[in-house]
């Protein structure tokens, strides 16, 4: 038992313990509960430290748990689970933060930040997982563990909205067990290998592959929310907002996005899916998914719905990355797992900042918002040209990649498809900025909680999505720095392709 | 050495530096005074002697280099001046103008556009450029609406418009530009030949930010509404964005494009016309000055064309260019920024500052001993260097001339009706503005660049065919003013918005009509369904039945067992 087996075990725990004895804590012990979140987010971040630097120095970590024999629980740490683990890990102590002062008075809280503990550890578990199994355990956890964030408020919509997600996700679920259960018959034990582990198993028929793929992609399509299997995401908008930031940021939704890419590049190879011809429908999806998201954001007046259909279409990009064959698009989708993360995080810290605040829930209310919330607007305003594609920002990093990327395929559809979404990105989200900087308001705000004082709202609201907004501009601005999360995703990218 | 590295960091850096102060109120105080010095590394670095020192910063954006050629080093001068002398006469506009126009929220934009139009001058590689062109671009947004009224606002919204589609043509240009070069330095792009799909997107990205002709509609709009300082660098100086995207980005001097040159060279000759023509027919001074740059822009096109068709002789051309656009920066600016003087004073005060504006308005009408004039003596030298029909393009010239002509005597016409609206402009703004004047004047005298048609633009010769559409100008300017035929007619800046307004609309509606049939459609197909499993299709929609029966407790604890279920299997057989 050395510090290479039990690292992953440790970071797991990190999260996982204080979120165990959350649960047992009164809701009034507000100081202890805080402690507890913080100081297990971070050491989860000063254990992520060395994890980084250790895989970065080629260590090895693996930590196997001998479930049932020949069924081993594995979790471990490659180049592209630090990139996720780092993210979660981040954002999740961003996001505890921000939860902490949005939930402040909020009933059930030991309840809440118990679950958001456990979604943490579950979205950890994904990104560790050392073979499709252990991915499967941990992503219906992840399930489970959501399903009370997302009715947290207990109302006939939240409900509402809890069931549709469980249904969907329980189904999906299934196909992936079902999937992966296939798999395991025909190829023996799932483990996540470089450059794919069924380059191993060459003997196995086109069609049984190919309808495992569908199987693997269709129950993992469902977190991701490809058209049409998106239905539940705008619903779950209902839940509060540091329980959307995450979904979208980092949990669920990119969970899904995070399977794609390792069922595409460590379960089939992404030279082995291009040779059975499995990457064409899967980049379909992930195209007309990015169209279709886009244009129902159009349509809606409400907020944290618009932003909910943005995601649809923006993790989508990351489907893209993997469905097209080469590593400058491999690149692309895969940062922008980081870079979608930190910008969509951004932009629902804002839309929670407006509702806690100034009791704005729609758009057409934000009229002027600007001179009220400078700050948070003027993150709002980076992420959503982030989003759009304009440099510095992140987001124009992964659209170069995913374009460039596309074009030395000869994919050239793509490039018609990101020039598509970039104008209605910008048609969705510059009449908001437009409405927030350049109008006056023109009634009073609906529900003003927090009066104005010397900072707009309150601290541990406003510095969250500052921070992140920075590291949205920073990410795409030091986008060639070492560490970035660009130079990192190319030296995955590296290890993938086998170069 | 380390001068220049240092130099070429500030030029786009120093504004954005500035810019950061904005929101902290006590240094928004002196952010007119910041304003004021931020173009000042920049231009210190285009007067300094050239040598190629490039600054790399591996690590930023996608790996940037800055660096200062010989075309940049022209468009730097001309740039950072105009940026210089609009920040300097902005405090003193501003206190001419109504108190809620007075906002230091102008110099934030300001600031930002001055950090794009600068940087995009210096940028080397794809991504910097872009960072820089987009960056000017959506700031320069503040700048048009600055006004705040309905006008300014609608003219904002088109601008964007054009902006955001101009954006969306540059990055697939770039992409598609770039990917067969496997470097996004623009050293690297010589010589790799990229698809012909890259040339029109970059043309037409270029073309929309340069004023091309059906691509101009913005322009006349924003330039109009836009306050002066603002409009002079938008018109002096950004605009020639667009030109020096193309000179960057296209094979020009490389490779030969016959089609495209003629394209270029037949835009730019009706361009030249229709701009003057619609610019004829404007009743105030500013959307005039627009047209005039629709109507100037057509040259530079023209002469981009010429540079396709003869690529051997692209050295000389892009000397010509490059005296062209230092001519038309400055004399444009240099109106731009004299109009709110002349309109803010009264009487003698009046008389004289309109007397000073002839001076550029001259020099843009080609006059003898201007600067037009040398530029156009160089468009002249290079005709038969492209074109087999040079006596054909002269006369063409020389009506293009006459044109200008009028449209300047239409301006001077327009400023002497002009009411005042505001206070007059303090006499310290009043001498810089004349300060410019002189430099105006000189500059492209005494750029070294102009020396091959230094001593032909003063041969006699040339003097008198300059002066010859002048004075036929101001006999037909007096004929029109004598019968009363100037304000007859008249076009709304923007001219055929409308079209594509029209199409716009078209499209909306088509597309309306889609997403009806789409619903019809869903319904229909909702209905049968239901009508098929035995339920009347209005008690209950469809996913509200599949809803309810989700609800129940039993299928959540059914869906549970089979998972569980399904788990034991799993585990047993393996």
């Amino acid at each position: 038992m050395n510090l290479n087996y039990c690292l992953p075990l440790l970071i797991l725990s990190s999260s996982f313990l204080p979120g165990v004895i959350i649960f047992f804590l009164h809701d009034d012990q507000v100081r202890l509960r805080t402690t507890l979140n913080l100081a297990g987010a971070g050491v989860q971040l000063l254990l992520i430290g060395r994890l980084i630097h250790g895989v970065f120095n080629d260590q090895i970590y693996e930590a196997r748990l001998n479930l049932l024999p020949g069924m081993d629980l594995v979790f471990n740490a490659d180049a592209l689970s630090v990139l996720f683990v780092t993210l979660s890990t981040g954002l999740w102590f961003v996001t505890t933060v921000y939860a902490i002062g949005y939930m402040e008075k909020a009933p059930n809280r030991s309840r809440f930040f118990g679950f958001f503990s456990l979604c943490v550890t579950a979205t950890l578990g994904i990104a560790m997982a050392g073979n499709l199994l252990t991915f499967l355990i941990c992503y219906e956890i992840l399930t489970l563990a959501t399903y009370p964030l997302v009715t947290h408020k207990r109302t006939p919509e939240a409900m509402r909205a809890g069931r549709i997600y469980l249904t969907y996700t329980l189904i999906g679920g299934m196909a992936f067990l079902i999937g992966t259960a296939w798999l395991r018959a025909l190829a023996g034990p799932l483990d996540f290998t470089e450059t794919g582990l069924l380059a191993a198993h060459m003997d196995i028929s086109h069609l049984n592959l190919s309808i495992i793929f569908l199987l693997l992609i269709g129950g993992l399509g469902v977190k991701a929310a490809l058209v049409p299997l998106h239905g539940w995401l705008p619903q779950a908008m209902v839940a509060p907002a540091p329980v959307s930031a995450l979904l979208h940021a980092v949990a669920v939704v990119k969970a899904g996005a995070f399977g794609i890419v390792r069922v595409v590049y460590d379960v089939y190879g992404i030279e082995h899916a291009e040779q059975l011809g499995l990457l064409a429908p899967l980049a379909a999806a992930a195209g007309v998914t990015i169209i279709y998201g886009s244009i129902r954001a159009l349509y809606q007046d409400e907020l944290k719905k618009r932003l909910a259909y943005s995601t649809i279409s923006q993790v989508s990009y990351i489907a893209l990355g993997a469905a097209i064959f080469g590593p400058m698009a491999s690149i692309g989708g895969i940062v922008h797992l980081v870079h979608q993360g930190l910008m969509k995080i951004t932009l629902f810290f804002c839309a929670g900042n407006l509702a806690e605040t100034l009791g704005i829930h729609r758009i057409s209310e934000m009229r002027g918002v600007g001179r009220r919330m400078p700050w948070t607007m003027a993150a709002f305003t980076l992420a959503a040209l982030g989003m759009i594609g304009i440099p510095p920002i992140a987001g124009f990093v992964s659209k170069w990649y995913l374009g460039v990327g596309a074009l030395e395929s000869g994919e050239s559809w793509v490039l018609v498809v990101l020039a598509a979404s970039t104008l209605l990105n910008a048609a969705y989200f510059l009449p908001i900025i437009y409405s927030t900087w350049f109008q006056q308001p023109e009634a009073p705000w609906p529900h003003e909680h927090i009066p104005a004082s010397r900072l707009e709202t309150h601290w541990m609201l406003l510095l969250p999505p500052l921070l992140t907004a920075l590291l949205a501009l920073g990410v795409g601005l030091l986008a060639n720095a070492p560490f970035s999360p660009l130079v990192w995703t190319k030296f995955i990218v590296q290890q993938e392709y086998g170069l | 050495m380390m001068l220049i590295k240092a130099l070429l960091l500030l030029t786009p850096t120093l504004p954005l530096l500035f810019a950061v102060a904005y929101p902290f109120a006590r240094a928004r105080r002196i952010i007119p005074r910041l304003a004021t010095i931020a173009a000042l590394p920049a231009l210190l670095l285009a007067l300094l002697p050239q040598n190629p020192i490039a600054l790399d910063l591996p690590w930023l954006l996608l790996g940037t280099r800055l660096e200062l050629d010989s075309t940049g080093q022209v468009f730097l001068g001309f740039t950072a001046f105009l940026w210089l002398i609009a920040t300097a006469y902005t405090p003193g506009y501003f206190r001419s103008q109504p108190e809620q126009q007075r906002q230091p929220r102008f110099f934030l934009w300001l600031l930002l556009t001055m950090a794009g139009n600068l940087g995009l001058i210096v940028a080397q590689d794809a991504a910097s450029f872009f960072l820089f062109f987009a960056l000017m671009s959506f700031a320069a947004y503040g700048l048009v609406v600055h006004n705040g009224d309905a006008q300014s606002r609608y003219a904002g919204r088109i601008y964007l418009t054009w902006v955001v589609i101009g954006e969306v043509l540059l990055f697939c240009g770039l992409s598609l530009c770039f990917f067969p070069a496997d470097s996004l330095y623009l050293t690297d792009l010589t010589g790799v030949s990229s698809p012909e799909v890259a040339t029109v997107l970059l043309v037409l990205a270029f073309a929309i930010k340069a004023g091309v002709l059906l691509l101009h509609v913005w322009l006349p709009l924003a330039h109009g509404v836009a306050p002066a300082p603002a409009s002079a660098v938008l018109s002096g100086a950004m605009l020639k964005a667009g030109l020096l995207g193309w000179l960057r980005f296209l094979p020009l001097g490389e490779v030969a494009m016959t089609t495209w040159g003629w394209l270029f060279v037949t835009t730019g000759l009706i361009a030249t016309f229709y701009g003057a023509v619609v610019g004829l027919l404007q009743c105030k001074p500013k959307p005039l000055l627009a047209y005039s740059s629709v109507s100037q822009m057509g040259l530079l096109t023209l002469l981009v064309g010429a540079g396709m068709l003869a690529p051997e002789q692209w050295p000389l051309l892009s000397q010509v260019i490059l005296l062209f656009a230092l001519h038309h920066a400055l004399a444009k600016g240099a109106l731009f920024l004299g109009i709110p003087l002349v309109e803010n004073s009264r009487g003698t005060a009046k008389k004289r500052l309109i007397g000073a504006i002839t001076l550029p308005a001259l020099a843009l009408a080609g006059a003898p001993f201007s600067s037009g004039m040398l530029a156009k003596v160089g468009i002249k030298a290079t005709l038969p260097l492209w074109s087999d029909s040079v006596q054909w393009l002269i006369m063409l010239l020389t009506l293009s001339s006459l044109a200008t002509s009028l449209l300047m005597l239409r301006l001077l016409q327009l400023l002497y009706r002009s009411e005042p609206h505001g206070s007059p402009i303090n006499p310290a703004t009043t001498t810089l503005w004349l300060f410019s004047l002189i430099v105006m004047a000189l500059t492209t005298w005494l750029w070294p660049g102009s020396t091959p048609f230094r001593s032909h633009a003063l041969s006699a010769d040339a003097l008198l065919s300059a002066s010859f559409p002048l004075l036929l100008a101001l006999a037909l300017g007096w004929g029109a003013v004598r019968w009363g035929i100037t304000d007859r007619w008249s076009v709304a800046p923007g001219d055929i918005l409308w079209i594509y307004r029209h199409l716009i609309s078209r499209i909306v509606q088509l597309w309306h009509f889609i997403e009806r049939l789409l619903v019809q459609a869903h319904t229909t197909l909702t209905s049968a369904l239901q009508l098929l499993i035995g339920q009347s299709p209005h008690r209950h929609t469809w996913p509200g039945r599949w809803e309810s029966y989700l609800q129940r407790w039993e299928t959540g604890s059914i869906t549970f067992v089979i998972l569980i279920v399904l788990l034991f299997w799993l585990l047993l057989f393996f």
